[in-house]
């Protein structure tokens, strides 16, 4: 009995050691260490899933239904509601012009406005914004507006309660525009049930305020996107939403 | 009871007046249900269209999924109490689940109008002047809204939005990632197991000989002959007529030790 006790308690000696926590002062090179980081793994599986962002062909298409509410039309009192379509079409690399490099760009179609231009850096794991300009009726490019810094839009691995870095556009104080992660959610739209990020983009314009809310589904884009225009007292001028209606690659 | 028949006809009557009353105030389609709606909106005086109620329910079971942020949505004609943020309170507390609760009510001719209630979980872990914020920031976008569907959707999102934001960046603040640094092999070894394996090994380890300790030691002691010993006590039964019983004999120096007692005292 009396090695069988012996036998119990230097057992339970060797497993309670193992089991506690012990952290010992050692130089940051020194070998054996141990880190068991739970956030950085998750985070890790989520980049992994959502790489590349963007599977993207020049000549891919989509197609987007957008309503525009103007929630008190100052001459009729009543909110006035209008909707129609909106195409953006990936075009490949483009020159902005001014000495600018060659840049991935969407040229984006609306019916009785002028062809516009969005230029972005897409890169597998993030896109970024670069400017934007217009084509006129002659196809000549001109209202060139170019980020010095690019503009994060989208980075791989986003999670709820994530900021992206803010961006100054222009001088100013009020001229720092804040993106921030709402959370990851399905969104429905015309084109389907898609599990996308939510996004938040926050900033000024003049004396506008810009509230920008949008939702990118990894590998497919933005399939929803709701932009609200208020004044500074926080009154709400113009409400854009746009819905996905499909989106058409280029093989097919 | 029987000197005065006409009191208990007045006693009865006015039970039956009380009944009446209950239940037609359940019956008034404007209560809210003692339960909590399906899609969490309650819209008695059908305020929302069909396609409005499926849009804002969607986004709003989305979000209870998502996030676990319940919000519940309540759009009456008229204000039937005078307290409506604690009305709101109420109907919060009675139908919300205890993560995060958020109740919205909206009377459109009311200027006040919504009163909403942020509880739960939530409150627990944002200070109350943020929620307060949000509610407040929620209010003023439902009052610029145009229809009440537009109104309740507007106040609806900026306290889904704040509040899924919010959580999730206080979530991360109190879950920092753990370091442990040591420069035992052994130790590392383990810890470079899988987990299924390293928790096998522990439990074989503290488990196996604990197992093997008492299975022996039940062994010895059902093999044990009478008369069968414990300490300082051994005793054997005696099984015959009139009755059973067992014999306990104390061993000697127990013996000593209770002699010694009684003769001191």
């Amino acid at each position: 009995m009396k090695t069988e006790v012996l036998h119990l308690l230097l057992l339970s000696a060797v497993a309670g050691g193992l089991c506690s926590c012990r952290e010992k002062t050692a130089p940051a090179a020194a070998p054996g260490t141990v880190s068991a980081p739970a956030a950085p793994a998750e985070t890790s599986s989520l980049k992994a899933a959502d790489t590349p962002v963007l599977r993207i062909e020049p000549g891919d298409e989509w197609r987007y239904k957008v309503t525009i509410r103007n929630p008190k039309e100052e001459k009729s009192a009543r909110p006035v509601v209008g909707s129609y379509e909106r195409v953006r079409r990936f075009v490949g690399k483009v020159d902005p012009g001014e000495g600018r490099p060659p840049t991935d760009c969407f040229e984006v179609f609306s019916p009785g406005s002028a062809k516009m231009r969005e230029f972005v850096e897409i890169q597998p794991e993030k896109v970024s914004l670069r400017g934007q300009s217009i084509v006129g009726e002659d196809g000549v490019q001109h209202s060139l507006i170019w980020y010095e810094t690019p503009i994060p839009f989208f980075s791989a691995g986003l999670a709820g309660g994530e900021t992206l870095p803010p961006i100054r556009v222009g001088s100013g104080e009020k001229n720092l525009w804040t993106t921030k992660v709402i959370g990851r959610e399905t969104t429905e739209v015309a084109a389907g049930k898609f599990d996308a990020v939510r996004l938040q983009m926050i900033g000024v314009d003049g004396e506008v305020g810009i509230r920008r809310t949008y939702w990118f589904s990894p590998g497919v884009g933005i399939v929803r996107e709701e932009t609200v225009q208020e004044s500074m007292e926080e009154v709400p001028l113009l409400i854009e939403s746009q819905e996905l209606l499909r989106v058409t690659r280029s093989g097919q | 009871m029987r000197s005065f028949p006409w009191l208990c006809r007045l006693l009865w009557v006015a039970l039956a007046g009380l009944l009446a009353l209950s239940s037609v105030a359940s019956a008034d389609p404007e209560m809210p249900p003692l339960e909590r709606p399906a899609d969490g909106i309650h819209d008695p005086a059908g305020m929302l269209s069909p396609a409005e109620r499926q849009r804002l329910g969607g986004e709003l079971a989305e979000w209870r999924k998502s996030a676990g942020i319940d919000v519940m949505v309540v759009l009456t004609k008229e204000m039937p109490v005078d307290n409506p943020q604690a009305y709101a309170e109420g109907l919060a507390m009675r139908w919300g689940d205890a993560g995060g609760r958020v109740l919205i009510l909206h009377t459109p001719i009311d200027p006040r109008s919504p009163w909403i209630s942020i509880s739960g979980r939530v409150s627990g872990e944002l200070p109350r002047p943020v929620l307060d914020e949000i509610a407040k920031t929620a209010g003023k976008r439902a009052r610029a809204a145009g229809s009440p569907a537009a109104a309740v959707r507007a106040a609806a999102t900026a306290v889904a939005d704040e509040l899924r934001f919010l959580s999730a960046r206080a979530g991360k603040a109190v879950a920092p990632p753990v370091k442990l640094r040591t420069r035992d092999i052994v130790f590392i070894f383990l810890r470079s197991l899988p987990k299924w394996l390293f928790m096998g090994v522990f439990t074989l380890m503290m488990g196996v000989p604990v197992l093997i300790f008492i299975v022996r030691r039940l062994h010895a002691w059902l093999l044990q002959r009478w008369p069968r010993t414990f300490p300082e006590v051994s005793w054997k039964a005696r099984f015959g007529a009139p009755h059973g019983a067992a014999v306990i004999t104390y061993s000697p120096k127990r013996k000593q030790a209770v002699h010694h007692h009684h003769n001191e005292n």
